[in-house]
């Protein structure tokens, strides 16, 4: 029996190395596929703008450096909407900033490995459907 | 937009406790996916080969590294170094799997039961301040 491949394309930001990767091991685990990791958004964002085809889903944290993970959540939102975006905090007052920007989920801290099941079940197995921002037509 | 992880009343910074606790609850869930006879990718291999030493590495037996545990009743002291020897077992079994060695009949048996032992073990501590000795450096 073959283990089940995700095909989805996987971006985990976070500067503190124990959370990221302990999240990279659990994803890696659920998926049976390779996660990129950066440690700053202005990396994450380089790698995403120039080859967005490269990145289906990115979980950052809100505090990252150089640019913030809300800062980065806009800006994919805005240029590349059919990315899925998980905002990841300490802090419940990004919470609701980041459902106005387009966030896909919200991730509190701590977390379980539950969390993150849902997460892989949810945004990475079984992706959901385009969204309606991304159908609207100028 | 989903919401997942703590209430908004309990969010805070994750500490080396929590990382701890859920690479155990991670070894614990893969020990028993490969029981379940779920298939092993190479990712997964390699997920399971990290999360283990990190576990091993992290579970420090604190009977023989902190003096002032030698106050507690010595049963208790005992109990909580047959868990982290559990864990580290389990961590090692782990490994074991997840480098390819042959596992035989026995091997199996021996690593249902010492799941069992750590998952009954987690189960009746699951108040937070019994789960103190699961306290890592």
């Amino acid at each position: 029996m073959q283990a089940p491949v995700s095909e989805a394309k996987i971006l985990i930001i976070d500067d503190d190395f124990f959370v990221r990767d302990f999240f990279v091991h659990t994803v890696e685990f659920g998926t049976n596929r390779h996660v990129t990791t950066f440690e700053s958004g202005f990396h994450a964002w380089q790698c995403i703008e120039k080859a967005p085809d490269n990145a289906d889903v990115v979980i950052a944290d809100a505090n990252i450096p150089d640019i913030s993970g809300m800062e980065l959540l806009e800006r994919v939102k805005k240029q590349f909407p059919r990315i899925v975006f998980i905002i990841m905090s300490s802090n419940p007052a990004f919470e609701k900033t980041a459902f106005q920007m387009g966030a896909d989920a919200f991730l509190s801290k701590p977390f379980d490995v539950n969390d993150l099941f849902a997460i892989i079940h949810r945004f990475i197995l079984a992706p959901p459907p385009p969204s309606a921002h991304e159908t609207v037509p100028f | 937009m989903l919401r997942l992880g703590s209430p908004s009343s309990e969010t805070r910074e994750m500490d080396l406790d929590d990382i701890f606790h859920s690479r155990l609850k991670l070894m614990i869930i893969m020990a028993k996916a490969y029981m379940n006879g779920y298939p092993l990718g190479e990712h997964r291999r390699r997920a399971m080969l990290e999360n283990a030493r990190h576990v091993e590495s992290e579970s420090i037996d604190l009977d023989s590294t902190v003096g002032g545990l030698q106050s507690q009743p010595h049963s208790c002291v005992d109990y909580d170094h047959v868990f982290y020897q559990r864990v580290k077992l389990l961590a090692v079994m782990v490994k074991a799997v997840a480098k390819g060695f042959p596992m035989g009949e026995h091997r199996i048996a021996a690593m249902h039961e010492n799941l069992d032992s750590i998952c009954q073990t987690l189960m009746f501590n699951s108040q937070p301040e019994d789960l103190a000795f699961l306290k890592v450096a």
